[in-house]
Formats: structure tokens, sequence, C-alpha cells
């Protein structure tokens, strides 16, 4: 793999990029509100460093790489917050459980019809109805 | 103060009290049969729907959850050679053998009965251990508990094995995220950027949550379960009450993985399956017939599963009287404790006795239920769990994980927020960070900030307040050993 695109280091350069951008910010704290952020912030710049080098001089770089099934996952999860902040948590819930499960390879449409009615009623006679909690209704609120 | 211990007993036999430990040690069973799934991950899900319960309602379900999951995990691992837990892994060793034998069943009764003795082992452990240290540690002053925050930090980086760099990297992260919010002593707002939902600073469940279900959640849904080599026949099983007797023979094993289980659970970083190798090896060492090892010797598995669960409550001893957890998953109860209002630390003792005496009872309930639950349950009823879709669990999780986080402060804010720290939990996880430091760095940041401060002012600005007493000489001279341990080993190894 391209050595600046190894995972680790990647990870790396982002890390201290974020260091950088909150020990600017930090800097402007009282001194004794900036003492331990500072130091940790210099630790981690440092660490980040030697972690770079370690990946970079190794032959094969770090082992374990971030797949592109894992994005897919975490992705699938991001479009079903934003959707519950969009159009609500009910009607996501409805059409978001089942279709997780579809897309991740579950495709036993009965089963999954079955599974979001009892999951949505449960959750709603629970949060709704005793304890009396107040979901995301998007558009529709 | 073992007087409190007996008074406590009453309200956890309370019948809302008691059921909670019975729905946590079915719920842990289920979660540590499924494969990826974990008591830390259950635990961090669960968290935010206890707000609205009675704090011993909440932890009896947390304990119950502990026990059952230790317990969970050596069934995918006897049945399908797949640990449901990382401390499940050594019970694979003989307890797959025996599931192709036909004698699958034998092994999840030899598993339940030792993991209810390990944890039996280590309740008692935990209300034997814990009362006098929380005495001692009253002593304690701001530097002392300062220098405590310290030890608590570097030897979960430093005794968790694996690269010392990430480790220390996944501290510093933990401390910083701490220190969001308003700093208290001088109303500094420190990483808020305008945010005012971060006045209050990051709640830890966020953290929880986005660190540990999400990378399971992840695999849950891309990864699909081989069940091919599913083996089982209830048929052959004899009941429980039968097997027990013939068990006895395991006694001297019990013994020795309960004690080693209990002193790795105490050893902040180690974790359950270290002490299931440690007490493994021990016992096959001791065995008359060694070579038979490997190949479905029953006591291969009470050697793991008693240990394994010896280190769930022992691991609360330094939680619950420092503040500093042995694992992760007490560091996340630890988070569960902060939720209910409970400081961890030796003022716990005095403050709510009722409250972490009963906590102690329904660590030793839920090691007993494990017999009756898991026991008579288990060999016919939790090993079908492996046949659940993973894919529609996942996507299940994923609800759940999104109404524990919403409900802390119904608002969207903390959703996202987890997004970011699931996205950052992801990449730990595959780039094998350790998770449980970023946990403890949460809890401790603050905490050893604050004691720092006090020391200080107490000092008026001397630094040298923080080497006076001997104390803090003892807990310094711990940090060199705690920091040494692991660079001499090195050095020896190679």
């Amino acid at each position: 793999m391209n050595r600046p695109l190894r995972p680790l280091t990647a990870v790396c350069i982002v890390l201290i990029g974020a260091c950088v951008y909150l020990g600017a910010e930090a800097w402007g704290f009282k001194p004794e509100s900036a003492l331990l952020p500072l130091t940790m912030i210099i630790s981690l710049i440092l660490l980040s460093i030697l972690l770079i080098i370690s990946d970079q001089s190794s032959a094969d770089g770090a082992k374990s790489t971030i797949t592109i099934a894992s994005g897919n996952a975490y992705l699938v999860m991001v479009g079903f917050v934003i959707s519950v902040d969009l159009v609500g948590f009910y009607p996501t819930l409805v059409i978001g459980l089942p279709l997780i499960a579809y897309l991740f390879g579950y495709k036993n449409l009965r089963m999954l019809a079955v599974a979001t009615a009892i999951v949505s009623l449960t959750i709603y006679g629970l949060f709704d109805f005793i304890m009396m909690k107040d979901f995301p209704l998007g558009i529709f609120g | 103060m073992y007087e409190m211990l007996i008074m406590a007993l009453p309200g956890v036999l309370q019948p809302e009290n008691f059921l909670a430990i019975v729905f946590g040690v079915l719920a842990g069973i289920c979660v540590g049969a499924m494969p990826g799934l974990s008591a830390t991950m259950a635990i961090s899900v669960l968290i935010p729907f206890t707000f609205g319960l009675d704090p011993l309602v909440a932890l009896g379900l947390m304990a119950g959850i502990y026990n059952g999951a230790m317990y969970g995990g050596a069934i995918p691992a006897v049945l399908l050679k797949i640990p449901g837990t990382p401390a499940a892994v050594a019970t694979t060793f003989d307890g797959f053998p025996m599931a192709q034998q036909g004698r699958g069943g034998e092994a999840l009764q030899v598993a339940v009965v030792s993991s209810a003795i390990g944890g039996i082992a280590s309740a008692l452990s935990l209300m034997l251990l814990a009362p006098p240290l929380a005495q001692v540690t009253l002593l304690f002053g701001p530097a002392e508990m300062f220098w405590i925050a310290v030890v608590g930090l570097l030897s979960i980086v430093f005794l968790l094995g694996g690269n010392l760099v990430k480790g220390l990297v996944a501290a510093c992260f933990g401390i910083l995220v701490s220190l969001v919010g308003t700093d208290t002593v001088n109303g500094t707002d420190r990483f808020t950027f305008g945010f005012f939902e971060l006045l209050d600073g990051i709640h830890i469940v966020v953290l929880l949550v986005g660190l540990y279900a999400m990378p399971p959640v992840v695999d849950l849904l891309q990864t699909q379960l081989d069940t091919s080599q599913f083996k089982y026949d209830k048929d052959q099983t004899e009941s429980i009450w039968v097997a027990i007797p013939k068990m006895l023979r395991f006694w001297k094993t019990w013994i020795k993985s309960s004690l080693i289980g209990i002193w790795i659970g105490i050893l902040p970083g180690a974790g359950g399956s270290m002490a299931a190798f440690l007490s493994y090896n021990e016992a096959k060492r001791n065995s008359k017939n060694p070579d038979d090892w490997g190949k479905g010797e029953p006591e291969g598995v009470a050697a793991a599963e008693t240990s394994n669960n010896a280190d769930t409550a022992s691991a609360l001893i330094p939680a619950l009287t420092l503040g500093i957890p042995g694992t992760a998953v007490a560091a996340i109860m630890l988070g569960g404790l902060l939720i209910h209002g409970l400081q961890p630390g030796p003022m716990l003792f005095r403050e709510s006795p009722d409250i972490v005496f009963g906590f102690m009872w329904q660590f030793l309930f839920g090691a007993i239920l494990l017999i009756f639950l898991g026991g008579s349950l288990a060999t016919n009823s939790f090993a079908q769990l492996l046949k659940l879709p993973r894919p529609l669990l996942g996507s299940l999780i994923v609800v759940l994980m999104f109404i524990g986080v919403y409900s802390i402060n119904e608002r969207m804010f903390d959703v996202y927020l987890m997004l970011i720290f699931g996205a950052i939990g992801i990449a730990f996880d595959k780039l094998k960070f350790p998770l449980p430091p970023v946990v403890l760095g949460l809890i401790l940041g603050s905490f050893a900030e604050e004691n720092l401060r006090l020391a200080l002012t107490i000092g008026l600005g001397d630094w040298a307040i923080l080497t006076k007493s001997t104390t803090s000489l003892v807990l310094i001279s711990l940090v060199v050993l705690v920091v040494m341990t692991p660079l001499i080993k090195k050095v020896r190894n190679s």
C-alpha cells in the first residue's frame, strides 16, 4: 500500500491536525485551565509522530485496514440518524429497521415485517406511552 | 462496615430489584451467546435506559448482564468454536472438541456451573476486600487522589499489553474529551466551539455507546456467522442437578482458577481473557493427564470458565474504592454509577452504603442465578440464539443506540456526537488502539485535574505538595513500577 495512505498514518495525520487546531484554541485559555489540555495536546502530537514513524518504517504497515464494508455500515447508521432528524423517528424506524437488515443480507420479508411491527409497537408502548419520551418528529413536527 | 453489608440485603431482595438481576442474567447470556456482542457493549447500550430507574434496579441489571454475558460467551465457544466474548477463547480449546464428540450439553453444564462458582468467589472477594480498602482511602488527600488517578490511568495503559504508544494515545484522547465544557474553577469554556450543548461537557454514555457499541454493530451487520459446525443434541444431555455431583471432582481447579481470576480482576487492565488463559495453563500443568487436554477435557472448560467469571466483581474492588476500574466493563459500570449521581471512590461507602453494598449482593445473586437460569435453560434454549439473523439484530441495536443516546437530554446533538465517537471507535478498533484507556481517561481526567488544582491551592502553588506525604511517595513508586514492568519484560524477552 502507498505508505502515506496507510490507515494508521492517515489517522495520525488527522489527529495531529485536530491537535494543532485544539492547541490554538487552548492557547487562549487562562493558564491554569490550559495546563492539562496543552499537556495532552502536545503529548498526542508527539505520540502520533512516533506512530507515524513506526508505521512508515515497518515493511507492511498496520495489518488492520478500515474496509469499505465498515464504511458502508457506518454510513447506513449516519443515514438513519439524518433521516430521524429530517422525517422523524417513527417513519424512519418503520422503514429503516427492515431496510438496514435487508441491505445487509436478511431477505426474509415476512419476518422483517413481523419484527418491524413488534419492535415499533414495543418502542411506542414503552417510550411514548409509559415513559412519555418525545422522539424527533422531523417535517411532521 | 460489614454490618452495612448485612443491612443492605433486604433492599436487594425487594421484588423489583431481584427481578432486575434475573432479567439482567437472561439478557447477559443472550448477549454473550451472540459472537461479536459483549458485556461491555450490552451495558453501554443499556445504561441510558436505566436513567429513570432506581439505582439498585439499574445496577442489578448491569450486574446480571455482566455475570450472564461472561457465561454466555461459552455457548458459541463450545458449539461453534467461536468465542462469544474475548474471555471465552480458552473455553474453545476443550469445549469444542467435547461438542464434536456429542458432549456439547455436558460442556455447557460444566461451563455454567464453573462460571457460577467463579462469580460467587468474585462477589465474596468484593464484599470482603472493598470495605476495608475504602476505609484506608478515606485518609487520602487531594495530592494522593491525584496520584491514584495517575496510577490508574498508567496501569491500564501499561498492563493492558499491546502497543504502549497506542494505549497512551487512547488515554490522552480520553483525558482531552473529559476537559470539554466549562472549567468549574474559573468558568473558562474549553473546546465548546460555541455549542451550548457542550458547556456541561460530553456525557460519558455518548462516548461509551459510540466507542463500544458501534464497532460490534458494524461487525454484526457485515459478517455472516458460519453455523455449519453447529452440533448439539439436547436429548443426550442429563439434568444439571444430576450433572453437578459429578463435577465436584473439579473442586481444586475451581479454587485455583477463582483465585487467579480474582487477582487478575483486581489488576487494572488485565481482563477475563488473561485470567482464562492463565487458569487453563495452570490446571493443565497440574493435571495427571495433560495429553488429554485440547481433545475434550471437561476440566479445561471448568478452569477457563471459572476464572473468566471470577474477574467480574473483583474488577470492581479498585473501581468502587478508588475509582480505578480493573476492566473495560468495570469502567463502563463506573459510568453507570456516575449517571445515577454516585461518584465512585471512598465516599461512596459513606454516602450510599445501601447502594454500594446492595450492588455487591447483586453480583452474588447474579452468579447464583446463573445455575438456575443458565443451567436449566441454556442447554435447551440459549444454543438456539446462534441461529438469530445477525443483520436484523444489528439493525435493532442501531435503533436502541439511537433511543438510548437521544433519551439522555432529548436532543439530536448528542446523537450526532455519538456518530463522531462511533467513527473514532471503528477506526480505533480496526487499528488496534485499546478502548479502555479512553474511557478511563474520560473518567479520571477531570478527576485528576480537580485534585491537582486542589492540592496546589492547599500547597499555595508549591508543586512539592505532591511529594510530601508517605502515601504520595508510595503511589509515585507504584507509577514507576507500573511504567517499568512492561519495559523490563520487553528487555528480558529480547
